[in-house]
């Protein structure tokens, strides 16, 4: 019987690209963590509760959408923590140093847009493989962050400003709000516009794509802009959560955001991955993390689990991919 | 060592690639193995090499009996085989590429550098290749790499060598330094297998040859009762149609779409002048290496220049990227089509709509995806490309399927010059006609075409003008009626 | 010379000296530098690093990357202090037996899920980065491996002098090192991994056991990282499961691509990643007396590891245009 599952798959590749693919193993796993989250306290089976959890991860979630086109783009940046924490020290000492509130959100977003260009430039120009360029930049952004702030934390803002995400919509916080609409239009992006088939194809061949026409570099040189700038929303964002802003914050937000992806089945080596998987995953993370918390778990105990998430979902999204290459 | 293969046969998922292959391999001779792509010889050289394990009949080495299902067992048994593209460990030494894999001692045994180094060298010159063994072979040319791995299949002490295209990458001294060492191995009784599709190179080397088709095995025959005509009926089964180089109905006009002037890249090519007109087919000829590749790159705009102008239609262009000059009408089929031409793991429709992101959505973007089926669909029924269906991943197409489906690409921008790098590589005789008919077609449409081909039969008979290049010159330009192969040639050579 | 390894030649030469100017610039604008006791300060910072750094050098020549090192350094380290509180008289020996066995064991999980599932190995690790520092606290049960939990000949061995004073640190990483540089440059496994790491399809046809020698690496990477977290209980006297061991890894990475170990593979050479380590020892040392703020320690590592990313490339792409002349 499983022959002839497969045979009928084989000969159908519309109904086995709709079938077999890794999102369907994020929808599974998050219909058993909501599962097991209910088990552990009942404040889980409310919608409001759960939608109060995601409140924090938030930053790391728009993140993780523009992380997912980089993957996708066939590159990686790994930078991502790093920036929010130098994007959050300059708000801080911009603000500290007498600029209002929103020129300084300003410059630090600006400033993650630049760090990202920066990545950007390093990886389309001189042509260095963005996995280690990043591994370098996150050791450089992080260490201006120290330099510039060293162990001080950056307070001092208006009581309207601090806490901004605890404000709501209905039951809705507005930061998932925030959240569910760019995912929507990201998404949109990525699957129906020609933007984003051209990041597709990018990822699956950079070769062919720039003697196909494609503007390769600059589109690279854009996305890993985007990841800056979404880093510098982050940081303003997470300051506002802190009410302060400090060079080690996002410490191991890499791993978070980075399971984010990877749990939504996106394919590492590039050319295959989509919103809906990370936005899925993103659930996933908000109710496993929020449950663990719940339970009294430990953070670093919690850390063994996300970490061992993260290998059994590249497995099995390696393994998924490799069997619908057939 | 004496080879016999009895009924060889095999079969991917019930698919017979190859039926019935009864073969023998006499030491010291070379025995030239041609048929189309798909024939099934490449097959059969895989299950000789251990690549493939046979699904039916045996392998027989010096009369007994033998079983290789991996290439090591194949290598350990004395048959080695030799890649058209060499693999090679650039960062490491010549003497560690020959002896990688085989040096004496296991784990964190010393590596005995002076035995290597000096039995290198030993092999090395018995083939007639003066290079220090300890020297990097990073930089290397590929002729040298292919040496080295012949030097590699040597040390190991192996009895049959086969080569898979060896000549391909080769300029013509290279070719004869090739050909010079395998005399000598055939002097010491090795027997080479040599697949090419080259007739004249097989008829200078090989002693016999083994004709394929469809899978089967059709016909031995030594080399010297057996003509090229007869050879190729073998291989296609019908005759070939001879084609003619139509005449091109826009000469009249005289209307030049692209004109080159003093194109130089320093390192690659230098004062490349030459026009091209509406409707004419341009031949680029050469050796390999004799820079046309580049020259294309750069009048498309991949690559960069150093000098010298350029003026399409007219009108004088810089440096552009391949995005501006498809845009304005010129586009380029490259000669590496797995590398440079398709994306393997996407659907043909997607391939096939790449490069006209305009017709395919709208302002905003969007994708329209029934343009996307509609303009892909007129090109396949037009050119009758083999397919299950338009979501088709690209890379199950045969070669031929595949570069029809470039060329359907190019053609969806609607170009008015079209650079064809190779554009009847890997594809087998039966496309190839068509091709030609294809570009013949587009010629009397007013497409002006450029042909880069190393095939000059192919450029014979479709190119009205042909530009000869010459280590990075144009040695001379010939008009179709005052050309032939020995002309051309004779212009390519030093 | 073959254009390769002058190119070789010239990497190690050049970061000898930045580090030549590092050091007599220091030592203009503060004598002090030079005197003894700031060697030794580099002298007994560097083993540890040097060491893991080793393994890693290893890693990366064969295309793949480790970022889990700080984890098992850490676990090794807490298995090796809960050992010591049960056993306070366990010798040195036995305790660089256990960390190297902790440790390669850890590395060898990291190379099976690689090798079996065929998953890159940045987030393999990234994964086993958490996933070990877990296991960490679990196992220590979140509290710290203190001075008086560590016997005296442990501490010793970083402190005081066994041969011709020298502390046994010292010796046992140069012998260290000298055994990978042996192996590297001259045992037929060496040879592989640089073959591997070359070129991967080449080496699998030519019968190098790619799978074989990528568990090697992982697992020589993980015992030297675990024998790393004896190094680390005997030099700092403690263990602390949140501490130790955090962001080393980008240093140890740092050095070995600062020493031109090439992240494409196939390259690097003991010297160079010695050199690379060496230099940013030093810098760490200068620091202080150049009267430059620690905190900016790691912005200069930052930009160090950049600008040698760069330098790289422009090297390579200075070699494509020499190399690339068929015809002028």
């Amino acid at each position: 019987m499983f022959n002839n599952l497969n045979k009928y798959l084989s000969d159908n590749p519309t109904l086995r690209y709709w079938i077999i693919r890794p999102e369907w193993v994020a929808v599974f796993l998050l219909i058993i963590s909501i599962i097991v989250s209910i088990q552990l306290s009942p404040f889980f089976a409310d919608m409001a509760f759960i939608l109060d959890s995601a409140t924090p991860y938030v930053e790391y979630g728009l993140i993780a959408i523009i992380l997912t086109m980089v993957i996708i783009s066939g590159e990686i940046d790994l930078s991502i923590a790093s920036m929010i924490a130098l994007t959050a020290v300059i708000f801080g000492t911009f603000f500290n140093a007498g600029y209002n509130l929103p020129i300084s959100a300003l410059f630090a977003i600006l400033a993650g847009l630049l760090c990202g260009l920066f990545n950007g430039i390093l990886v389309t120009k001189l042509k260095i493989p963005s996995i280690i360029l990043t591994i370098g930049t996150l050791t450089l952004y992080r260490g201006i962050a120290q330099a510039m702030a060293s162990d001080f934390s950056l307070g001092g803002y208006p009581s309207w400003f601090v806490g901004i995400d605890y404000r709501y919509i209905g039951i809705v916080p507005i930061p998932v709000i925030i959240f569910v609409i760019f995912s929507l239009i990201v998404g949109i992006v990525l699957s129906s516009t020609i933007y984003g088939k051209q990041l597709y194809l990018i990822g699956t061949n950079p070769e062919t794509a720039k003697y196909s026409g494609i503007k390769v570099d600059k589109i690279k040189l854009l996305i890993f802009g985007l990841s800056g700038l979404i880093s510098g929303v982050a940081g303003v964002l997470g300051t506002s959560r802190l009410a302060v802003a400090r060079f080690n914050m996002a410490t191991g937000a890499e791993l978070e955001i980075v399971l984010m992806v990877m749990l939504g089945g996106t394919y590492i080596f590039g050319g295959r991955g989509n919103i809906f998987g990370t936005f899925i995953a993103f659930w996933i993370v908000v109710i496993l993390r929020s449950g663990l918390n719940v339970a009294n778990i430990k953070i670093e105990s919690q850390l063994t689990i996300l970490g061992a998430m993260l290998i059994i979902a590249i497995i099995l999204t390696n393994y998924i991919y490799s069997k619908s290459q057939k | 060592m004496q080879l016999l293969t009895k009924n060889i046969g095999k079969s991917f998922s019930g698919v017979n690639v190859l039926r019935n292959v009864d073969f023998d391999l006499i030491p010291g001779e070379v025995h030239a193995l041609v048929g189309e792509n798909g024939a099934g010889k490449s097959t059969f050289v895989k299950i000789l090499s251990g690549v493939y394990a046979p699904t039916s009949g045996k392998i027989l080495l010096d009369s007994k009996e033998t079983e290789i299902n991996t290439p090591i067992a194949a290598q350990k048994k004395g048959i080695a085989l030799i890649h058209q593209e060499p693999q090679s460990f650039s960062h490491l030494s010549v003497a560690e590429n020959i002896f990688m894999g085989h040096m004496e001692g296991k784990f964190f045994s010393r590596v005995r550098w002076q035995n290597i180094n000096n039995k290198s060298k030993e092999i090395l010159n018995s083939i007639g290749l003066n290079i220090d063994p300890k020297k990097i072979m990073e930089g290397l040319s590929i002729a040298d790499q292919q040496m080295i791995e012949i030097a590699g299949a040597l040390s190991k002490n192996s009895k049959i060598l086969i080569m898979d295209e060896p000549t391909s990458p080769l300029t013509p001294n290279e070719v004869n330094k090739l050909f010079k060492i395998v005399s000598q191995l055939k002097k010491r009784g090795i027997a080479i297998v040599f697949i090419s599709h080259r007739l004249e190179e097989i008829r200078s080397i090989a002693d016999r040859v083994t004709i394929f088709r469809d899978g089967d095995k059709i016909i031995t025959k030594n080399i010297d009762s057996i003509s090229n005509v007869e050879i190729i009926k073998y291989m296609i089964g019908r005759d070939l149609k001879k084609t003619e180089v139509s005449e091109n109905i826009y000469a009249k006009e005289k209307k030049v779409v692209l004109s080159v002037k003093n194109l130089t890249s320093y390192s690659k090519f230098r004062d490349i002048s030459f026009d091209l007109h509406k409707g004419e087919i341009l031949g680029f000829a050469g050796l390999v290496g004799a820079g046309r590749t580049d020259v294309a790159k750069s009048i498309f705009g991949s690559e960069k220049y150093d000098s010298g102008q350029i003026f399409l239609y007219g009108n004088k262009t810089k440096n552009e990227s391949p995005h501006n000059s498809i845009s304005r009408g010129l586009v380029y089929l490259p000669e590496d089509r797995k590398q440079m031409g398709i994306f393997g793991q996407v659907a043909v429709e997607d391939n096939m709509t790449s490069s006209v992101p305009n017709l395919i959505s709208n302002a905003f973007g969007i994708i329209n995806k029934k343009n996307v089926t509609s303009l892909s669909k007129n090109y396949i029924e037009k050119f009758k490309i083999i397919l299950t269906s338009g979501r088709q991943l690209i890379e199950e197409l045969s070669g031929g399927n595949q570069q029809k489906c470039i060329i359907s690409k190019w053609l969806l921008s609607n170009p008015s010059i079209l650079i064809l790098d190779e554009p009847t590589r890997g594809v087998d005789i039966g496309v190839k006609s068509e091709m030609y008919d294809i570009i013949k077609q587009l010629s009397q449409n007013g497409t002006a075409i450029i042909l880069i081909s190393s095939e000059l039969p192919e450029i014979l008979s479709l190119a009205h003008r042909i530009v000869v290049m010459r280590e990075g010159h144009i040695s001379n330009t010939l008009d179709h009626k005052n050309a032939s192969q020995e002309i051309i040639m004779q212009n390519a050579i030093n | 010379m073959p254009l390769f390894d002058k190119f070789l030649r010239i990497r190690e030469l050049g970061i000898l000296s930045i580090i030549l100017i590092v050091v007599i610039g220091a030592s203009i604008i503060d004598i002090r530098f030079l005197s003894y006791d700031s060697w030794r300060a580099v002298l007994l910072a560097i083993p540890l690093i040097l060491v893991m750094a080793m393994g890693q050098m290893m890693v990366i020549i064969c295309r793949h990357v480790d970022i889990s090192i700080g984890s098992i350094l850490a676990f090794s380290a807490i298995i090796i202090g809960l050992v010591f509180i049960q056993f306070p008289n366990t010798s040195l020996l036995a305790a660089i037996f256990i960390t190297a066995i902790v440790g390669a064991f850890l590395g060898l999980v990291n190379g099976l899920i690689v090798t079996k599932f065929n998953v890159h190995s940045i987030i393999v690790t990234l994964g086993t980065l958490s996933l070990y520092r877990g296991l960490v606290f679990i196992v220590s049960g979140g509290r710290q491996i203190d001075r008086n939990d560590i016997p005296l000949h442990i501490i010793s061995f970083s402190q005081t002098s066994y041969i011709f004073s020298i502390p046994g640190i010292l010796i046992l990483s140069t012998v260290i090192v000298l055994l990978t540089h042996l192996i590297m440059k001259h045992s037929i496994i060496g040879r592989e991994i640089y073959a591997t790491g070359s070129n991967p399809t080449a080496a699998h046809l030519k019968g190098i056991n790619v799978t074989k020698i990528t568990l090697f690496v992982f697992g020589v990477c993980g015992m030297l990282s675990g024998i790393a977290g004896l190094f680390y209980a005997s030099r700092f006297g403690y263990v602390n499961p949140g501490v130790t061991g955090v962001g080393i890894e980008f240093i140890v990475i740092a050095g070995v691509i600062i020493g031109g170990t090439s992240i494409t593979g196939g390259s690097g050479s003991v010297l160079g990643t010695f050199l690379g380590i060496l230099l940013l020892g030093i810098i760490n040392v200068a620091l202080p007396v150049l009267n430059i703020p620690g905190g900016y320690q790691k912005a200069i590592y930052g930009i160090i590891i950049v600008a040698a990313l760069a330098l790289d490339q422009f090297i390579i792409y200075r070699m494509k245009i020499i190399r690339g002349s068929k015809y002028v």
